[in-house]
Order: C-alpha cells, then structure tokens, then sequence
C-alpha cells in the first residue's frame, strides 16, 4: 500500500485547494495538447478546452468544498483512532501491572465516590428548589424584636400588614398545629397547617383531587374543611380517590376532605399531613400581641426583595406607633423561604463537601507520585517513543489519556461506593436536615462524577505529563540505561506533592480536632437537671373537651396522681414543657417599677405542676417550690432562676418579692429560686426563666400552650419502660387523648448534640482518611528516595557511616516537605476553620492547643512513614548496595 | 456552459466512472477521455461535473486517490477502485441490468 495513502495528514500533502488547482489545471492542459494534435491552434484550444468544461468556477468551489469536508472528517477519525488507541494500550498497561491500577484506582475512588455521596445530599438538601411555582418569589416574614432573632407574627399585626401592603401578590399567616385525629382503633397524633386563604397562592400549588379552601371558608364557623396531603392521603386513608366530601373528626370537631394536593407539595418526608383554615375571629384579628405566626409571601412580579423590605419596614414603623405596647421596638423582615428552609444545613453540607473535596485532592496527590514512578520506569518507553516520530503533543496527549482512563474506571468503582455511602448518609443522618432523605444518584450526582474524573485526572495528570513533556530524549535515553533520570527536577516535583498533601490533612485534622474539642467541651457544660431517670411524653387536651381551666386543671391533677401512682415512679407531674422542646416567653417587671418596655424583663415561661423540679431533679436553690397548696385563689406565686433573680433585683435576696407580667390578674410572690438549666442543650444558651403553678395560670395562658403538656416521671428504673403504664393512667383519665412524642429525658438532651455528633464523626473519618492516604504517600516518596540513593548509602556505609547517620540522612529528606507542609496547612486551617466557628462550643476556631496537638500528630505521623524505608536504607549490606546500585 | 448530460439517471455518472477505474488506476482525464471513447459521446459528459463526482465518491470512500506521473511525465492525480467501491460497481451493474430489460420489456410489448 501506498505509504502516503497509510499517512495522508502528516507527511506533507499539499493542502485541499492546491490539490483541486493542480487537478483542475492537469485536466485542460491535456485536454489543449489533444485539441492541438488535432490541428488547433493555442488559443484556439484554450477557449476548446474552457468551452467544453463547462463551469469552472463551481466545480472548482464543489471540489474545494467536498475535499476540505474530507480533510476534516478524517482528522476527526483520526484522532479518533489514536484516542482509542491510546485507551486500548492504557487498559493493557493497566491490567499488566494489576499491584498499581489496584492501589491507583482504589485510592481514586475513594475520594471520588466520598465527594459524590456528600455531592448527591448538597444536592438533595441545599441546591435542588423548593417543588413549587418561582420558589425563588417565596419569602418568610418575620417579627423581629430588638433587632435580632426571627420571631412569630401577632394576627393583628399579620392582618394589618396584609391590608397595608402591596409588594406581594399573596400573603398567608400560618402555625403548625398538633391535632389529635379519631381513628377506628384509638386515637392518633398528627401534625397539621392552619393557614388563611392565600396560603396555597403563595405556594403556587395546585390540589391534585379536589380544591383547596376558599377565603370565605377561612372564618369561624365555616372553617370545617380540610385539605390533605399526598403522603398522609396514601398512608391513613390509602390512596381513596373517593376520599373528597369525607368527615374526619380532628380535636374532636368534624371537617369535610375538600382536597388532596399532589406528591410534589411534601417538602419533606415529616411535612405536615394536612391543612385547615385558620379562621381568625374579630377578638383575635385586633389582637397585636401573641407573636405566634408563621407568615409567607409571595412577591408581587417586578417588584424586588429591597423594595419589599423597604415597604414592610414602613408598615412596622405604622405598627410601633398605633400599638405601642405590643408592638414597640418590633421591626418586619422578609428572608427568601430557601433560605430558611435549608437553614444551617447549607452551611454544614459545604463543609463537608469542602473536607471530602481535599481527600480527593490528596487521592490525586498521591496517585501523581505513583504515575510518577511508574513514569520514571518508562522514561525510555517514552523517549523510543518519541524519537520514533511522535510529537511532544503527542505524547502528551498519550498520557493524559491514559490518565483518563485510569479515571473514569476510578470513577465507576467510585459511583458503586458512592451508592453504598449515600444510604450510609441517609440513614444515619442527624433529624432536622431537609430532604435527606431524597439524595440519590440521579443522572445530576452521575454528571458530578463524571465531571470528578475528568477533573482528578488533569490533576493528578498534570505533573507527570508536564515531567514527560520537559524530557530530553537524548538525557533519557542515556540516562535511563544508567536508572537515574532527571533526579534533581523530579525530586522537587515528589516533595511538593508531599507537602501539598500534608497541607490538605492538616486543614482536614485541624477541623476534625475543633470538632472533637468542642464535643468534650459540650459534655463538660452541666444542664442544670439531672436528665436521668426521667420519662417524658406529651399529650393535648382539646378545647371542644375541656372547655375551661377548671375542666383542664381537674384533668391534668387525674393525669398526675395515676402516672404517680405508677410502679417504679418516684414523682409524677406535667409542665407546658420540657428542656428541648418547646418555648413562649413573657414580659416581667418588678413591683416598684412602672410598667415601661425599657422595665420589661423578656423571660422564658413554664407553668408546671407540684413536683415538677423534684422529678426533673432541678435543685431548689433558694426558698421553695410548688405545693398543692398554690392553688386558684390563694396567693399567686412564681419561682425564678438564677439568672432571671440576678436581672430583677441584682445582688438582693428575691424570695418575697413581686413581679407583675405574665398570666394570673396580680402580682406574684417570689417564694422560690431554682437552678439555671440549658434549655435547648449543652450548646445551648441559658435564659431568664420563670415558674407558675398551672393551678394559678387563667384560660387564656393554656392557648400560650395550645393546650398540650408534657407528662414527666422519675424513676429509679429504666424510664423507657414506663411508657404503656403511663399510656394506661391517660387512658383511665380520658381514652380519647393520646401519648406522644415519647422520649427520656437523655434522649431529648442528646438529640440536640446529633447534628453536631453527625459533624464531628463525618470530619473525622474524613481526616482519618486523608491522613492515611498522606502517610502513604509519605512513605511511597521516601521509600523511591531512599531506592534512588542506595548506591550512595552503600558507599557512606562502606566509608563508615553509622546506621544512625543512614538513618537521619534518609529522614532528612521528608523533613522539609512535611514542615513546610505543616506551615502552609496551618495558615490553610487558619482561614479554613472560619467556616466551622458556628458549629464550635466554647472554643474559638484558631485554637492553639487544636492546631498544635493536629500539626503533633501530623509531623509524628509523617516520621513513622519516613522512618520505615529510612531503616530498611540503613539495614542495606553495603556491598550489595554497591553491586546492585 | 454546455448542454446537461442527456438526462443521466441518478447515479449513472457514478457507475460509470467506477467502471473506468475498475481495470486500472487513472488520473481525472483519463477517465473522461475513456468515457468518450466507448459511449462514442451519446453521453455527454460535461467535464466540469466529473470531478465533483469524482471528489463525492473518494468521499464516500468508492474510490481513493494518489498523486503519480503521468504518461508524459507531469504528476497527475491517479482515482483507483476500493473494495467498497467494486461492491457498489457490481450492485449497480446488476440494478442496471433488471432496469433495462424491464424497459426493454415494456417496449417490446407495445
């Protein structure tokens, strides 16, 4: 064959539209010479041949045009072969050295597969929209008091505001309800929305069966109807197309099933299982105080967040002075419903993802060293080949294919790991991160991965690729014989890369080592009670039921002395709530004060009953607590903690002194000074709290509660085990209310410290890991090092050095890089650990005592690695050294 | 601008072409000059769309092209059959065969 035809691109053919103008040209110049022999003359023929071609111009444009298709196409095949190839000769290398791809593609895969799982929850939780119309147009409005936190809204304030505003298209007030629903065998908790009438217009949902409530429906008296959701439709009533014009009996009161809204409209797998009107009457529409709703918008299109803000901010200022008592110092803010939504969540995933991005970086680092051995072993493969005619680019090309290769396989091992690790994160995710639950690998994770590989196999690539791209084939081809190569070069390569992984692990451990520390702070912060042996769940009692506080009080003393009376219980009793849930605050001013806001002590409520600090085992500081005896009608009494004492009277005795506030017409008498307990959790804050006996609290303090209280006991026992006897004792009192949300009171408390459990063990695998892979990596550098200088330890051995001088000579050499790798991760960790500081209990994220016990460990870590090879150097028998070097 | 080619039935030219450069390589010219001959100019090819012709079917990979010398020296572009390209010669041959005697056929019955 035709050795141009085998080689039409590279050996100089002249291009496409020369090849057609000398073709062409050919043609007429025979075709002259035959009219001429047949007697023409020159010009004659000339005008002959032109004549009988036809149109010139346009076949010569066609030819031109269909040859350079050709060129191109070829090109592309070309290519194309070279690139398969390229692959084809990567797989059988790969496969020829089974101990490498083994090591490459396992360490690669690791990293790829951690940064897809964590990838896929990012995903799911934080950058996947909300399934509704424009959720971007979505924004949660809140009250806020003072200028901080994000609170409730008042109805008054909610109905006002919707009066006075036009930023938003719909506007809907909301509060989540437990309702207790009648079923045929017992009854059932569940957790409902009243919303008013724009609700489902803010959310631009549509029902999937039915409709939704209208605004005439949302008003007391015709406010029985009920949407509900897809997921509580398919679970309680099993998917009944026939369910619409259905009675359920919720709280006692009928409603008729109007609707069902489609899958989509469950945010979350806890989300709500239905909605009702909330149907404000006239007295709580003029109500501006009681700051319990949650309010959402819709912005009105065109119209932006800032000028939403700055219309709200007119309407608060409207607020503060038509109801100065209710409404003084109180500011309207609008947030973005994503935002709240994902909450800290965002925040946390990123770091994670940030943590597995560098054990992938270090994977990267160290399979770069381990091209780079490999490459040094073919440095003559790759210089024969290159005298052979391939070009630079060429082998470039080669090596980044084969990169490639070693990738996307990495890759797939790595979506395999990363489907394992993603139930692993589902399953044993802390409560409270949205939509975890929905992270899969769906075709955006599988792009990710795709993406990694490419992206790992430029970096890990680059180096040795650029090493083969500087090569001297003359040096290589020499020195190659001689198994040096350009050591010098390459020696600094190896060391970088030691350094930059020692970098990435320390950033890794240093953030781990925060986290670890607060954790060991956090069990160290005492709670205030002692939370063991404490049994704790919740019931509601339905205003159609129990219509007055009489008939409550009389219910909740039934309640008590049968949990009481139970086997094993030391002390019974129930309060509005326990630590870890649930809150409402209250304003409180001393007597002799005059009742201003700048005098108005914001404290956080607990009406409880007799009983209630002996079983929480919350120790009376100072005077007493509640007796059967403060009842309705004796004197009203309070008790405080240390903490709201100091803020009322500082550095004065409290007991026997009154406060105004709160519910009950009068003042209340001090009698009593408990503990300071943490209400949210050792993380969390301590707050001014008070005290009243439900005895003494007026009807409308129960709907502060919404009517539910919590039932705890103390047991010597196991206080999980008292949950049917006091499930039995409710029944005795009233079958129709339900015990729910059963926990012990360790439960409650360590539910809080989960998310920050989650945190700390995921940061730490992942330091773990990193740190391995960079001792490996350690070990893998000095170890080729040390073979590198085996003919010089030889001589130093043979000329008497010590094996201590060996030793040390070997050692020395991963000191520098793992040193200066310790300076620049610690000025890393520095930067890096801002991003944690929010999750850190009383310690600050530059702390010392953390980066260096990790830059300790690290450095100690990093000699072991270097010391392994550096005592098999110094074991050499020098003359075998010297032979075999 | 000559007259069209009488009429060629789609892909004829191609046939044709394929047939001339199935017993040996030729250059452009050659392949004209050999068509004139033998269809003694009932066909009147114009030169100007052979080569386009020629260029679609190197493309299409029928045919594959080499620069040698001509019989008198210049260098000259030599077309040469492939076996892909003897295939299509050989379904076309026989296509062409079915079609006109089918024709024939036609016209002998009337």
């Amino acid at each position: 064959m035709d050795f141009r035809t085998r080689f039409p691109l590279r050996l100089g053919r002249p291009g496409v539209d020369e090849e057609v103008d000398a073709e062409l040209e050919f043609h007429l110049a025979m075709r002259r010479r035959e009219l001429m022999a047949r007697g023409m003359s020159e010009s004659e023929a000339r005008r002959a041949a032109l004549d009988r071609f036809g149109d010139l111009k346009r076949a010569r444009h066609e030819c031109r045009a269909i040859g350079h298709q050709r060129e191109q196409r070829m090109r592309l095949l070309q290519y194309l072969s070279e690139l398969r190839q390229d692959a084809a000769f990567s797989l059988r290398q790969m496969i020829a050295t089974p101990g490498f791809t083994l090591v490459a593609v396992l360490t690669l895969a690791l990293g790829i597969g951690a940064t897809t799982a964590i990838f896929s929850a990012v995903n799911a939780v934080v950058l996947r929209p909300l399934p509704v119309a424009e959720p971007d147009r979505i924004v949660e409005i809140h009250e806020v008091w003072r200028g901080a936190g994000r609170g409730g809204v008042s109805a008054g304030n909610f109905v006002d505001m919707a009066a006075a505003q036009s930023a938003f298209q719909s506007i809907t007030a909301t509060t989540a309800v437990s309702m207790t629903l009648a079923r045929d065998e017992g009854a059932e908790r569940i957790v409902g929305v009243r919303a008013s009438a724009g609700f489902f217009d803010v959310f631009g949902a549509q029902p999937m069966l039915g409709r939704v409530f209208t605004a005439a429906e949302d008003e007391p008296g015709r406010d029985q109807v009920v949407v509900l959701s897809h997921r509580f439709w398919t679970r309680q009533f099993g998917a009944d197309r026939s369910i619409l014009g259905r009675q359920v009996t919720l709280d006692a009161r009928p409603y008729t099933v109007i609707g069902v809204m489609p899958a989509s409209f469950d945010f979350t797998a806890d989300a709500e299982a239905l909605w009702a009107p909330i149907a404000f009457d006239a007295e709580r529409k003029a109500m501006h105080d009681e700051h319990f709703l949650d309010v959402y918008a819709r912005l009105r299109p065109g119209v932006s967040l800032d000028q939403a803000s700055q219309q709200l901010h007119t309407i608060a200022a409207d607020l503060r002075a038509r109801f100065p008592q209710d409404d003084a110092e109180r500011e309207l803010s609008a947030t973005p419903l994503m935002q709240i939504f994902v909450g800290d969540s965002r925040e946390r995933l990123f770091v994670l993802l940030g943590a597995v991005a560098f054990v992938l970086l270090i994977a990267c680092g160290n399979v770069s060293n381990l091209l780079l051995a490999r490459g040094a072993a073919r440095g003559r493969e790759l210089a024969v080949r290159s005298a052979l005619g391939a070009g630079q680019g060429r082998l470039v090309r080669q090596l980044f294919t084969e990169s490639l290769v070693l990738g996307v396989t990495a890759a797939i091992v790595g979506v395999a790991l990363a489907w394992g690790l993603i139930r692993l994160l589902i399953a044993y995710a802390p409560p409270g991160v949205p939509r975890i639950e929905q992270a899969q690998l769906d075709g955006t994770a599988l792009a990710f991965a795709a993406l990694l590989a490419v992206v790992a196999s430029v970096v890990f690539g680059l180096v040795p690729a650029w090493r083969a791209s500087k090569t001297d084939i003359n040096t290589t081809l020499k020195e190659a014989v001689r198994g040096a190569g350009a050591r010098g070069a390459r020696d600094f390569v190896r060391s970088a890369l030691i350094a930059a992984e020692v970098a990435l692990a320390l950033v890794l451990l240093v953030g781990a080592g925060l986290l670890i520390r607060s954790a060991l702070e956090t069990q160290r912060v005492p709670l205030g009670f002692n939370a063991k042996g404490v049994f704790s769940g919740r019931i509601s009692l339905p205003a159609v039921k129990y219509p007055t506080a009489a008939a409550l009080l009389q219910a909740t003393q039934a309640i008590q002395d049968g949990v009481a009376a139970l086997p094993g219980v030391t002390v019974a009793s129930l309060a509005s709530n326990v630590p870890g849930v649930g809150t409402f605050s209250n304003g409180l001013v001393p007597e002799g004060e005059a009742e201003e806001l700048r005098n108005v002590r914001q404290s956080m409520a607990r009406f409880v009953m007799p009983g209630y600090f002996e079983a929480m085992g919350l120790p009376i500081v100072k005077g007493r607590g509640f007796q059967p005896s403060d009842r309705d009608g004796s004197p009203l009494v309070m008790v405080i903690n240390q903490t709201l004492a100091q803020r009322l009277w500082p550095n004065q005795d409290p007991i026997g002194r009154r406060v105004n506030g709160s519910s009950g017409k009068g003042p209340k008498v001090v009698v009593g000074v408990v503990a300071d307990v943490r209400f949210e959790g050792p993380a969390g804050p301590v707050d001014p709290e008070f005290y009243q006996p439900i005895a003494q609290i007026d009807e409308v303090a129960w709907n502060w509660m919404r009517r539910s209280l919590f039932v705890v006991a103390r047991t010597g026992g196991d206080p999980g085990a008292l949950a049917p006897g006091v499930r039995r004792a409710i029944s005795g009192v009233d079958p129709a209310v339900p015990l729910y949300s059963v926990r012990t009171m360790e439960e409650r408390m360590s539910v809080t410290l989960e998310t920050a459990r989650f945190n700390t063990m995921l940061l730490v695998t992942l330091g773990a890991v990193g740190l391995l892979l960079a001792a490996v990596g350690i070990y893998g550098v000095i170890a080729y090092f040390a073979t590198q200088r085996t003919a010089e330890i030889g001589i130093r051995l043979a000329l008497g050095a010590s094996r201590g001088n060996v030793l040390k000579l070997v050692v020395r050499q991963a000191a520098l890089p793992v040193g200066a790798g310790v300076v620049l991760g610690a000025l890393g960790a520095a930067f890096a650990s801002r991003a944690i500081a929010t999750q850190l209990v009383n310690v600050r994220a530059n702390d010392p005592v953390t980066f260096l016990a990790v830059a300790a460990v690290l450095a100690l870590i990093a000699l072991i690695a270097a010391l392994i090879p550096a005592r098999r150097a110094a074991a050499l028998d020098p003359t075998i050294a010297l032979n075999g070097g | 601008m000559g007259a069209q080619p009488n009429e060629l039935l789609h892909g004829t030219l191609e046939t044709l072409i394929l047939k001339t450069v199935a017993a040996a390589p030729r250059h452009g010219y050659a392949i004209a000059r050999w068509l004139e001959d033998i269809t003694g100019d009932v066909l009147q090819i114009e030169d100007g769309s052979l080569y386009p012709a020629l260029y679609r079917m190197e493309q299409r990979g029928w045919i594959a092209a080499d620069w040698g010398t001509s019989e008198l020296g210049r260098k000259a572009k030599f077309y040469r059959i492939t076996a892909a390209g003897r295939k299509r010669l050989a379904a076309s041959s026989a296509e062409w065969a079915r079609f006109s005697a089918a024709i024939s056929k036609v016209l002998q019955t009337v």
